[in-house]
């Protein structure tokens, strides 16, 4: 048993378990589908104890979300800029704008941020709900908002860009657990005389059909949040200093055909899109 | 006794004051919105076929997946009554006939979209209101043509949906339930 599960996963696995109730077996490992199998009405489970448990999509938390459209030169962006930022702040009272030049215009809704521009358009939430659902109503309200004001008939793009992070206690760890995706083959040996050890490791691929593509990388990731309380606010405010690490899954998902408005329902499309990111998130996360 | 003076908080300034700093090499962190100003690859110019829009039926909602399947159906119908037309009017308007059930369960779709209704809505009645009588090659091309474009664009809007309901009415079908035929609507 031993055996044929080295030679399927090529990972050391060790039977710490056989004949569990199912219902037992969530209690005991994490991830079921990778740690038990089945074998005559038995459950045999493996690697509940090893460090090499898996790593899936689930393991990360979706930290970023945007969606894009491009379109031809909206020249009623010059005449409607006021009725759509008029329409943002009936919706959200608390909206805030941020940018309104001629070419460009952004509104802020807490996390969220709206963008129209002559040629393209976006929302982007830095804090999205993980189901997605409050992202895509607000990203079809908008867009919809832009096709009545701006007569847009067609896109000539369509983006979803999805980051997942996978956060560590330190950059070590998050490089640890990019190398047990097997993304890359890393030197054996020592090179440029600096060490063994690599650093900021990313993977970056771009996946093309005639109409659709995908921009996948995967990467470490260290963010420093530095923050100072301005002058005269250091009783109220604590200064901040903190490092982040992270194994980071980001993913830009887009069409490169023509898509009708009369063709598109942002709210079923996004569903495609994140099922699609998500779903194949295990060719490069589960390489285990 | 002087009260200790409230500082004021520069909003703005306090924003600034959030320092993010890019690791070296730096890293996209910051990058969420400015990589969609990259350059892209560009479209190829053709119009996106549904199936490769909306490829996993599984997420789709379950009213869409029924439209599609209730509307290729009307449309074999519609088109196998074209192609009879001519030679078997019997027989074509036997396939026009097996289209109305069709449509009725189509017209249970019609949370769609609004085009979709107006034009399900529009079908259906004119259906009725022939009392049997059969609809003559034109209109059943026509009908036919129609179907197959809201198959490919779904959610049309009312207004774009507007458009085929005139051609609709220049085409002789009557759209309208008979009490209202006389009414002046919108798009008249």
């Amino acid at each position: 048993m031993k055996e044929e599960r080295e030679g399927e996963a090529g990972v050391d696995c060790v039977v710490v378990a056989c004949v569990a109730e199912r219902s037992t077996i969530p209690s005991l490992v994490k991830d079921k589908r990778l740690c038990h199998r089945v074998v005559c009405g038995y459950n045999i489970v493996f690697s509940a104890l090893s460090p090499y448990t898996a790593m899936t999509i689930a393991d990360f938390k979706l930290t970023q979300a945007a969606v894009e459209s491009r379109h031809e030169d909206a020249y009623l962006l010059f005449d409607k800029t006021g009725v759509i930022c008029r329409e943002l702040k009936l919706k959200w009272p608390q909206s805030k704008l941020q940018e309104a030049s001629p070419a460009k215009t952004v509104c802020r809704v807490a996390s969220d941020s709206f963008t129209f521009e002559l040629k393209q358009a976006f929302v982007l939430s830095s804090k999205p709900d993980p189901s997605l659902q409050q992202f895509s109503e607000n990203a079809e309200w908008f867009f919809g908002l832009l096709h009545e004001q701006l007569e847009i008939g067609a896109y000539t793009r369509l983006g979803f860009r999805a980051i997942f992070k996978n956060q560590t206690k330190s950059h070590p760890e998050a490089v640890e657990l990019f190398k047990r995706a097997k993304l890359l083959r890393m030197p054996g040996q020592r090179v440029f005389g600096t060490g063994e050890a690599a650093s900021d490791l990313t993977y970056s691929a771009r996946f093309q059909s005639e109409t659709l593509g995908a921009h996948v990388r995967i990467g470490t990731e260290t963010l420093h949040v530095e923050f100072e309380p301005p002058h005269g606010a250091e009783d109220i405010l604590e200064p901040v200093k903190r490092e982040t690490y992270s194994l980071v899954y980001d993913v830009d998902y887009y069409t490169l055909a023509i898509v009708d408005v009369a063709q598109l329902s942002l709210r079923e499309w996004l569903k495609q899109a994140i099922h699609a990111i998500r779903r194949d998130s295990a060719e490069f996360l589960e390489a285990l | 006794m002087s009260a200790t003076p409230v500082i004021p908080i520069d909003r703005d300034r306090l924003q600034d004051s959030y320092r993010v700093v890019p690791p070296e090499p730096p890293t996209n962190i910051e990058s969420g919105a400015s990589t969609w100003t990259r350059k892209q690859p560009e479209s190829v110019g053709r119009k996106i076929l549904w199936e490769e829009l909306y490829p996993v039926d599984e997420v789709a909602d379950p009213k869409v997946i029924a439209a599609q399947r209730l509307l290729a159906e009307a449309i074999k119908a519609f088109e196998s009554a074209f192609k009879e037309a001519d030679e078997d009017v019997v027989a074509a308007d036997d396939y026009v006939q097996s289209a109305q059930p069709l449509l009725a369960e189509l017209f249970a779709c019609r949370s769609v979209g609004e085009g979709f209704a107006a034009i399900i809505n529009a079908l259906s009645i004119s259906l009725v209101n022939q009392h049997g009588e059969p609809i003559s090659k034109k209109q059943i091309g026509l009908i036919a043509r129609s179907l197959r474009e809201l198959k490919s664009q779904l959610f049309l809007s009312y207004d774009s949906g507007l458009r085929l309901l005139r051609e609709f009415k220049k085409s002789g079908l009557r759209i309208y339930p008979e009490v209202l035929q006389n009414l002046d609507l919108q798009h008249e």
